[in-house]
């Protein structure tokens, strides 16, 4: 408990330093408005944008894509990380791509997804999408392996369906890999959409953003990313409780 | 089934799915006869990455992506590790960056590029600062990891035959930690070259992010797909290499890290 509090002093103390060095070099030290906006800028900004209501649509426009591609990328992810389990052969032909695929930086693709699929939601959902079905894939096909032996044979032995042993042994033991890697899929599908918007986009954080800089309205621009950092905090607080409740076997 | 047919079909296998990825492709692009344009056929592809490696600006533009990918990995990577030791090693260091260090891994890093390109200005020095924020997360959560998980007694050991600070961060600390930081560094590496073409789809002067920028905007498809295909060989190749020089150097270290890490 000490430790704690000792812990909080400290952070406190460099929080408060960087607040008063950031504060100081924008007063003092001379930095403009649109190079570094002061904490009372932003503050400003974020109120225009959120209270003003001006960022609203933005954050509606990003959430909604992030969350269909979320949804579909993990979904997708899933199942065919089921199948590849399931099937011992699809395992040897398809696992080796999949990985290798794993050290491909996949946003470059974005422009060739706009080029396809237009300016709108549909090129944001799949690359979301295309982003969070990595992890959830590797996690589901980690996770469902990592089922008990006995447990499989003991189910085994009673002849039981390889969905029934899927549902009730396999996706228990790949719960926590599921839930780990929901949390990064939060944050993919979240950068997904964001680069999807800064290559052609009409709304969203990421046109924001991007817009705004031209505008050298560098005060948005932190807003924007505030927002959008708390976007991904909140997701990755809803996953947690999710898992807190679906996986409640397993504490701490 | 003998062992030699099944070691032979599992390093066939992937070539296997790509040759048959190929074949669809070639399928597609017979049977519904799309134009060029939308999706040109693998030879047309090929053709045209033939010609572009041979003109000398694709890998021209290549080379400015890696260098500037490379160059930003050793800054972030030497950044990270710093602060991980600093906060190892330093009870008060921990105190004070913990949550500073919190606040800086919830910003999605490849948000900020348009605002790395108004700080930092045009050209190769916006990827390397870009690249630098994003590595910097990956290795310093590993090497901090690794560091901490250092065997105790060894420490007391050393420390009782009088090794002073330096010899035991080198002696004991750095071997220990070495797994976990190449797990870092393997996760960053896609994460480098991830945020160095994500800075020149934003603003760059050149790179393959540009390339693919503009052949994707004038619908030239076989340009784009050059370019994606020689990103993938790059991508492939430098993780290949970072696995190679991790069996050199933590030569003790006989199985694969299972740690299951997905990059975007």
């Amino acid at each position: 408990m000490k430790d704690a509090a000792k812990t909080m002093l400290g952070s406190t103390c460099s929080l408060l330093a960087l607040g008063l060095l950031w504060w100081w070099a924008t007063h003092a030290g001379g930095f403009d408005k649109s190079v570094l906006p002061s904490p009372a800028d932003v503050g400003g900004a974020l109120q225009a944008g959120l209270f003003g209501g001006s960022l609203y649509p933005h954050i509606l426009a990003t959430g909604r894509a992030a969350i269909a591609g979320l949804a579909l990328g993990v979904g997708i992810g899933i199942a065919a990380g089921a199948l590849v389990v399931l099937v011992p052969l699809l395992q040897l032909f398809l696992l080796p791509v999949v990985t290798a695929m794993q050290s491909i930086p996949k946003v470059a693709l974005a422009p060739l997804i706009v080029a396809y699929l237009g300016f709108g939601l549909a090129s944001k959902v799949f690359t979301a999408a295309m982003l969070a079905f990595f992890p959830a894939f590797l996690a589901a096909v980690a996770g469902l392996r990592a089922a008990d032996r006995a447990h499989l044979e003991l189910l085994r032995a009673c002849s039981a369906s390889p969905l029934h042993t899927l549902w009730n042994v396999r996706l228990p033991a790949a719960a926590p890999y599921l839930f780990a890697a929901l949390q990064v899929a939060v944050v993919f599908s979240l950068i997904g959409v964001v680069v999807s918007e800064f290559i052609a986009a009409t709304e969203g954080l990421g046109y924001v953003i991007k817009a705004r800089s031209l505008e050298l309205d560098v005060s948005m621009m932190f807003a924007a990313i505030l927002v959008l950092c708390a976007m991904g905090v909140a997701g990755g607080l809803m996953v947690r409780l999710l898992q807190h409740h679906v996986v409640f076997w397993r504490r701490g | 089934m003998s062992l030699a047919p099944a070691g032979a079909l599992r390093v066939a296998a992937p070539f296997v799915t790509v040759a048959a990825l190929v074949l669809a492709w070639w399928l597609a692009t017979r049977v519904f006869g799309t134009p060029t344009m939308l999706l040109p056929d693998p030879a047309t592809t090929l053709q045209r990455l033939a010609a572009d490696l041979g003109s000398g600006e694709l890998l021209r533009d290549a080379l400015a992506t890696v260098s500037a990918a490379a160059l930003g990995y050793v800054l972030g990577v030497g950044l990270a590790f710093a602060l991980a030791a600093a906060m190892a090693l330093s009870r008060l260091a921990e105190r004070l960056l913990v949550v500073p260090v919190m606040a800086f891994q919830s910003i999605p890093k490849v948000a900020l590029a348009p605002l790395i390109y108004l700080w930092v200005g045009f050209g190769m020095q916006s990827s390397v600062a870009l690249v630098a924020l994003a590595c910097i997360y990956p290795v310093f959560v590993n090497s901090l990891t690794g560091l901490r998980a250092v065997d105790a007694n060894l420490v007391d050991l050393y420390r009782a035959c009088g090794a002073g600070r330096w010899r035991i961060f080198w002696a004991v600390r750095m071997p220990s930690a070495a797994p976990q930081l190449f797990v870092g560094l393997e996760i960053s590496v896609v994460f480098a070259l991830l945020a160095a073409v994500v800075m020149e789809l934003v603003a760059g002067e050149r790179g393959l992010g540009v390339r693919i920028q503009a052949a994707s905007a004038t619908l030239d498809m076989a340009g784009v797909f050059g370019a994606v295909a020689l990103l993938a060989v790059i991508g492939i190749a430098c993780s290949a290499l970072l696995r190679a020089f991790r069996r050199r150097l933590v030569f003790w270290q006989r199985e694969e890290p299972t740690a299951v890490e997905a990059t975007a």
